[in-house]
C-alpha cells in the first residue's frame, strides 16, 4: 500500500480547482486549462515535466469542445489535476509516468461531467431565491444569491478533488506502480491517438467541404515544406486576408432598416461615469458566477445593471420592477458579445427607452453568441492550444504562460467591448446588418483550417507503425531477406499518411455516422490500448 | 436532403450554428414566428448571425409559403419555430420535417411552467402542442447539441404531469 498524499496538499490542490473553476466563470481567465492546472498541480507535487506533458495531451483533446450554450463538456481541468497528482507518485520516468496519468485523467475527466450537471443544476436554486429577493425588495440579500452562486460551480469541483486525492492516491499509488509493461505501452499509445478525437471534432466544425483548399496548403506547407508552425500559421493569416480583401462583398440580403425609435427628449443624465464603470467591472467579473440551467447569465446580468437602474429609478419600486425586466433568460458569448449587449443595454436604460433596450438584448444574444464562440472556440483557443500543448509535450511551462496569456486577452477584450456598446447603443443593429459579421466568421473558419492542416501532421507525428516484415528479394540472382517497415511504405505514399487517416476517421464517424464524442472517445481508448500493447501502433 | 425542424428560443446561436447546421448539413435556415418576423431588429440581426448560410426571418404564413418553394430533395433546410405553439402550426400548414428537436425554452415569466429538462421549461398548454405533434407520428427530441441523448420528450413530459 501506498502512502499518497497528507490532508494538506489534499487541500491545496481542492483549493486550486476551486479558484481555477470560478476564475474562467467570471474573467474568463484561464487557469483551468489543463496546461495551467498540469503546470501548478506538477509544481505542489513535485513533477512539473508530468503536468505539462498530461495537461498538454488534455489539452489537445479538448480541442474543438466549446460549452456552447452551456452543454456539459468532459472535465479535463480535474482530470489533469487527479491525474497529475496521482501519476507523479509512481516515481516512474515521464512517458510512462504520463501514460499511467491518462489511465486515470480520461475516466475522471468523463466522471465529473455528472458532478457539472450537478453544480450547473444546483445554482437554479439561487436564482429563484434572487426572484424573492427582488420581491421583498432585498437588495442585500439580491447581490448574495448572485454572489453566493458559485458555490455550487466551485465545490462540485473541490470537494471530490480533495477526496481523491486524500483517500485515493494511496490505493491508486500500489495500482500504477503495478502496471504490467503492455499495458503502460497501450495508455502511451491511447495518450498519442487521442488528440485526433479534437482535431475531428474541430474539423465537424469548420467549414471544410466548402474550403478544404486552405486545409491542403497548411498540410503541404507543413509536410513538404518542412515550415514551422509560426510560419504556418503567419502564412494562413497573410493568405486568408488576401482572399478575402480580393472577394468581393457579398451585398448584406437585407438593407439596413432604420429601427423605429422614439427621440425621447435629452435630459440630463443621472448616471454619472462612475456607475458604468461599476457596473462594466460587476459584468466583466462575475457575469457567469451564478450561471444556472434556467435562466443562464440572466442574475449576473441584472446584478451588473443595477447601479444604472438605481439612478434611473430613484424610487425603490421602481427600480426593483426595473431589476424584475432583467432576471428574465439571458444567454451568449461572455467576452467577445456580452460586453457589448451589455454596454447597450446600459445606454438604453439610461436613455429611459428600457423595451428598445429588452428587444436589443434578445435580438443580439444568439448572433453575438454565435460570432464569439466562433471567433473564441474555433479561431483563438484552438491556435493558442495546439502551440501551448506542443511545448507544453516538450515540457516547456512556456505552454501554462501562454494559455494564461489567451485569457487575459479574453478578458482584456471585454473594456473596449462594454465602451463600443454603450456608445453605439441601437447604431449597433445597423453595423451587425453591413455582412460584417458573416466576413468575420469566415476569416476565422477559414484561418483554422489553414492552420489546422500544418498543426494535425504536426501534432500527431507520433502517430507511427513499428510494424516490420520480411520478403524475398533476388538481388543479383541470389535469394535474401529483406526487411521492410511498414511506416516507409506510408510514408513513400503520403507523408503523414496515419495522422490523416485518424483525424478524417474521427471526423467521418462524428459527421457522417453521426457517432457521439463520447463513443468515438470510447472507441480510440480501446483502440490506442490493444494496438499498443500488441506493438502495432 | 430533407426538412429539419428545430425548436428554440433563443432561434439561432452557438448550438445551432456550430452543432446543428453542420449535423444536418442544412445549406439555408428558416427562421419562422410570428413575433419574431415583426420585430425589425431581430429581422436584421439574425440572418447576420447564420455563419453565411442563406437566413429568412418570416411569419409563418410565408414560411410555409417559401417551403413550398423549396425542393427538399434538392436541399437540406433547417427550419427554427420559438416555441411549441409555432412549431404545430408549421405542422398544420403542412410542413413534413425529417426529425423534430427542442433545443433551448427557457421559461417565460409569469407562467405556470415546469422544468421538464434543465434546459427546457414547459406549460400545460406546450406540453398540449408537443403531444399533438407527437401523435402526427414525429419522435421529438430534447437535445441542445447533438451529442446529447436522444430522449423522447413527450414521454419526459407524461412522467412530469403535464399530459
Amino acid at each position: 500500500m501506498g502512502n499518497g498524499y497528507g490532508i494538506w496538499i489534499s487541500f491545496v490542490l481542492a483549493v486550486w480547482s476551486y479558484v481555477a473553476m470560478i476564475a474562467n466563470l467570471g474573467p474568463t481567465w484561464l487557469l483551468n486549462d489543463p496546461i495551467v492546472s498540469g503546470l501548478f498541480v506538477g509544481a505542489v507535487v513535485g513533477n512539473v515535466p508530468l503536468g505539462l506533458a498530461l495537461g498538454g495531451t488534455l489539452e489537445l483533446m479538448s480541442l474543438g469542445l466549446w460549452t456552447y450554450g452551456g452543454a456539459t463538456t468532459p472535465d479535463y481541468t480535474t482530470g489533469a489535476i487527479v491525474g497529475t497528482a496521482f501519476a507523479a507518485l509512481s516515481k516512474l520516468p515521464t512517458t510512462e509516468a504520463m501514460a499511467a496519468g491518462m489511465a486515470v485523467a480520461v475516466p475522471v475527466s468523463l466522471f465529473m461531467t455528472q458532478l457539472d450537471i450537478l453544480g450547473r443544476s444546483l445554482t437554479t436554486i439561487f436564482i429563484h431565491g434572487a426572484d424573492r429577493a427582488v420581491e421583498k425588495q432585498d437588495e442585500a440579500a439580491f447581490s448574495r444569491w448572485h454572489l453566493l452562486g458559485q458555490l455550487p460551480w466551485g465545490l462540485s469541483r473541490a470537494i471530490p478533488v480533495f477526496f481523491a486525492i486524500w483517500l485515493g492516491s494511496g490505493p491508486i499509488q500500489t495500482l500504477i506502480t503495478n502496471i504490467p509493461a503492455w499495458l503502460t505501452r497501450g495508455f502511451s499509445t491511447m495518450g498519442h491517438i487521442l488528440p485526433a478525437l479534437g482535431f475531428g471534432i474541430l474539423l465537424t466544425f469548420l467549414p471544410i467541404e466548402k474550403w478544404w483548399t486552405f486545409f491542403v496548403l497548411g498540410f503541404v506547407m507543413f509536410a513538404y515544406l518542412n515550415v514551422p508552425l509560426l510560419g504556418i500559421a503567419l502564412a494562413a493569416l497573410a493568405i486568408v486576408l488576401i482572399y478575402f480583401s480580393l472577394k468581393p462583398v457579398e451585398a448584406a440580403e437585407e438593407q439596413a432598416e432604420e429601427a423605429e425609435v422614439e427621440k425621447v427628449e435629452q435630459a440630463p443624465s443621472p448616471v454619472t461615469h462612475k456607475d458604468l464603470v461599476n457596473a462594466m467591472w460587476r459584468h466583466n467579473l462575475t457575469l457567469q458566477l451564478s450561471w444556472n440551467y434556467e435562466r443562464m447569465q440572466a442574475l449576473g446580468f441584472a446584478w451588473s445593471i443595477s447601479p444604472i437602474l438605481k439612478k434611473v429609478y430613484p424610487s425603490k419600486d421602481d427600480y426593483f420592477a426595473a431589476l424584475k425586466r432583467h432576471m428574465v433568460f439571458y444567454n451568449t458569448n461572455p467576452a467577445i458579445g456580452s460586453p457589448t449587449i451589455f454596454g447597450a443595454s446600459c445606454a438604453l436604460e439610461e436613455k429611459k427607452q428600457p423595451e428598445v433596450g429588452d428587444s436589443l438584448k434578445v435580438s443580439l444574444m444568439g448572433p453575438f453568441a454565435g460570432i464569439g464562440d466562433t471567433v473564441m472556440a474555433i479561431l483563438m483557443k484552438p491556435i493558442f492550444a495546439v502551440f501551448a500543448a506542443s511545448m507544453a509535450l516538450r515540457g516547456s511551462t512556456g505552454g501554462a504562460w501562454l494559455m494564461l496569456a489567451l485569457g487575459f486577452i479574453w478578458f482584456y477584450l471585454m473594456f473596449p467591448g462594454f465602451w463600443l456598446g454603450y456608445k453605439q447603443g441601437l447604431g449597433l443593429v445597423r453595423q451587425m446588418s453591413s455582412g460584417a459579421v458573416t466576413r468575420i466568421t469566415d476569416i476565422a473558419s477559414t484561418a483554422a483550417l489553414f492552420i489546422m492542416g500544418g498543426f494535425i501532421p504536426s501534432i500527431l507525428a507520433s502517430v507511427k507503425t513499428p510494424i516490420e516484415f520480411t520478403k524475398k528479394v533476388t538481388i543479383e540472382g541470389k535469394e535474401v531477406l529483406q526487411t521492410v517497415k511498414l511506416q516507409s511504405t506510408f510514408d513513400a505514399i503520403l507523408p503523414y499518411m496515419l495522422p490523416l487517416l485518424l483525424t478524417f476517421g474521427v471526423y467521418w464517424l462524428l459527421k457522417k455516422k453521426h457517432w457521439t464524442n463520447l463513443q468515438v472517445l470510447l472507441l480510440l481508448v480501446v483502440l490506442g490500448i490493444v494496438l499498443g500493447a500488441f506493438k502495432l501502433l | 436532403m430533407a426538412f429539419f425542424l428545430h425548436i428554440d428560443n433563443r432561434l439561432i446561436h452557438g448550438q445551432v450554428t456550430v452543432s446543428w447546421c453542420s449535423y444536418y448539413g442544412a445549406k439555408r435556415i428558416v427562421v419562422a414566428d410570428d413575433k419574431v418576423a415583426a420585430d425589425p431588429i431581430q429581422r436584421i440581426i439574425l440572418p447576420q448571425a447564420a455563419r453565411g448560410l442563406p437566413t429568412s426571418v418570416v411569419c409563418i404564413a410565408d414560411a410555409l409559403k417559401l417551403l413550398a418553394t423549396l425542393d427538399p430533395a434538392h436541399e437540406n433546410v433547417l427550419i427554427i419555430a420559438r416555441n411549441a405553439e409555432g412549431a404545430l402550426a408549421l405542422l398544420q400548414g403542412g410542413l413534413k420535417p425529417k426529425s423534430i428537436n427542442v433545443g433551448n425554452q427557457a421559461p417565460v415569466q409569469g407562467t405556470n411552467y415546469v422544468m421538464v429538462l434543465p434546459w427546457i421549461a414547459a406549460t400545460k398548454e406546450d406540453a398540449q402542442a408537443f403531444k399533438a405533434m407527437s401523435d402526427m407520428g414525429y419522435k421529438i427530441t430534447p437535445q441542445r447539441s447533438s451529442s446529447d441523448r436522444a430522449l423522447d420528450l413527450v414521454e419526459l413530459l407524461g412522467k412530469k404531469g403535464l399530459l
